[in-house]
């Protein structure tokens, strides 16, 4: 097993009086595709959200337990660098109305890289690394918003890539893709887990049994909160589950 | 209730399978009948009637290749399905022992055996009660029992062994029954294959239950 990159423990968020995590304790490993199954509303996206502090963007909303990053404590960090660490992709690919090029340089330069040879090398690398550099190396000027809908997700992900993060959360990424566009995704993820840690969301439980090594599988309880039911070796969960609940949501038998 | 079709042609599917091993059991009774009783005359039903047992289970692997393509099985249903395909796989060669027991029977010439046939039938006893037993672990899923079963091979195995011993005595006192007595030694390890088999099915069991590859 190779070290742990993030973990939680007895991590709980609401929403104002809402509890929509309850005591979620998981430990994320390095350079490993962690995928996130279960029933819509159970709450994937809130816990998702919760390794970058996303959620702190949403009013009223309160955690108990802690959440930590190679060690430390994510609530004692400072918010823009952990967001450079641990990157976000989401559902619907998201470019700014701007051109390729300027996509993947808004994070470099936010963080200060000026230099064109060296913004523009970043650029060059990560659109490498998110397998779209050879389909559109000849118009780095066009609009990220002209490109087709599985190619703006990997650009996207080249714009995540582009502050060199530790850690890519991906919130359904093929979810509005086609069948093919979304093989690229998930081949694309197989590659980049060699240098980054990623957790994804996804309804699709193929995908999760095809793409990740780990999968955790979430359910609400009575009171409607998101817990953590099963948690392990994505050939074990889709082989031999421990729980009558994951292996009654895999099979199709829920609800 | 979600995936109804998808449940009953799980259901559907183990049915066809225990009234397959049902079938199987009864084909390697009769054929030792047949060979001990010197039944001339019934011994090409059995052949014919095995291949309505390979069609089966083809047909039952059929079925499970297309609910894998078609119905992504995961956990204990993906488990039930390829064990349940490789037990079919098994019941199919089973069935072919009991056929080669009946052809044997049909190139000995009419009239009582050498001699009389006691430890060959019992061996088709311990074969078939096994088989059974198997069957029976795999409908009510317990591993325990089906981890018990292969110990009683080595019956069989014993069983082999003194018959053929036996036949080789009085082969060396009767040069010129050697060609009967090669076909009841045939008979015998045939009968000892069968014991291999339901092993096999066993083994398949214990994965359909608990997920684990074993060999025993
Ligand atoms: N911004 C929000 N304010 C209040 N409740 C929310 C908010 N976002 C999500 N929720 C609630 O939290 C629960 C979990 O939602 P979510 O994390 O989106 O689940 P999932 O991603 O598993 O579908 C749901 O009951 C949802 O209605
Ligand atoms: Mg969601």
């Amino acid at each position: 097993m190779s070290e742990t990159r993030m973990c939680t423990s007895e991590y709980s968020l609401s929403y104002g009086d809402f509890k929509a995590l309850n005591s979620i304790t998981i430990d994320i490993p390095t350079n490993r595709i962690t995928a996130i199954i279960g029933p819509s509303g159970c709450g994937k996206s809130t816990f998702l959200r919760s390794f970058n502090r996303m959620n702190e963007l949403i009013p009223c909303v309160s955690t108990e337990g802690s959440v930590m990053l190679d060690g430390e404590d994510i609530f004692e960090k400072d918010v823009v660098e952990l967001r450079k660490k641990v990157g976000m992709v989401f559902q619907r690919p998201n470019p700014f109305p701007k051109s390729i090029f300027d996509n993947v340089a808004y994070g470099p330069r936010i963080h200060g890289i000026r230099e064109r040879t060296r913004l523009a090398a970043i650029v060059e690398s990560s659109l490498k690394a998110a397998a779209l550099w050879g389909e559109v190396r000849d118009n780095l000027g066009k609009s990220g918003l002209a490109l087709s809908g599985g190619q703006q997700q990997r650009l996207c992900i080249a714009r995540a890539l582009a502050v060199e993060p530790e850690v890519i959360l991906m919130d359904e990424p093929a979810s509005a893709l086609d069948p093919v566009a979304t093989l690229k995704i998930e081949e694309l993820m197989e590659q980049l887990k060699k240098d980054y840690t990623i957790v994804i969301v996804t309804h699709n439980m193929q995908q999760a049994a095809r793409v990740s090594d780990l999968t955790a599988f979430m359910l609400t309880d009575e009171n409607r909160a998101g817990n953590l039911i099963e948690f392990g070796p994505t050939r074990d969960i889709f082989t031999t589950p421990g729980d009558k609940r994951t292996e009654d949501y895999i099979s199709g038998r829920f609800g | 209730m979600p995936r109804a079709s998808y449940e009953s042609d799980l259901q559907a599917v183990r049915a066809e399978l225990l009234e397959v091993a049902a079938m199987t059991e009864r084909a390697v009774s009769e054929s030792v009948r047949i060979l001990k009783e010197r039944l001339m005359d019934e011994g090409s039903a059995l052949i014919e009637n095995d291949e309505v047992i390979n069609a089966r289970c083809h047909a039952i692997e059929e079925i499970c290749i297309n609910l894998t393509a078609t119905q992504q099985p995961v956990a204990g249903d993906l488990r039930f399905l390829f064990s349940t395909m490789l037990i079919a796989m098994e019941l199919e060669r089973i069935a072919d022992y009991a056929k080669g027991i009946a052809r044997i029977n049909a190139t000995i010439a009419p009239g009582p055996h050498i001699k009389p046939l006691i430890d060959i039938p019992r061996m088709a006893v311990v074969a078939t009660s096994m088989l059974r037993s198997a069957i029976e672990a795999f409908l009510k899923v317990d591993p325990d029992e089906a981890a018990r079963i292969p110990a009683r091979d080595v019956e069989l195995d014993l069983l082999y062994s003194q018959v053929y011993r036996e036949l080789l005595t009085h082969v060396m006192q009767n040069p010129s029954k050697i060609d009967d007595a090669m076909k009841l030694a045939f008979s015998a390890h045939n009968l000892e294959r069968v014991g291999d088999r339901v092993v096999n099915i066993c083994e398949r069991i214990i994965y359909h239950c608990t997920g684990e590859v074993v060999d025993f």
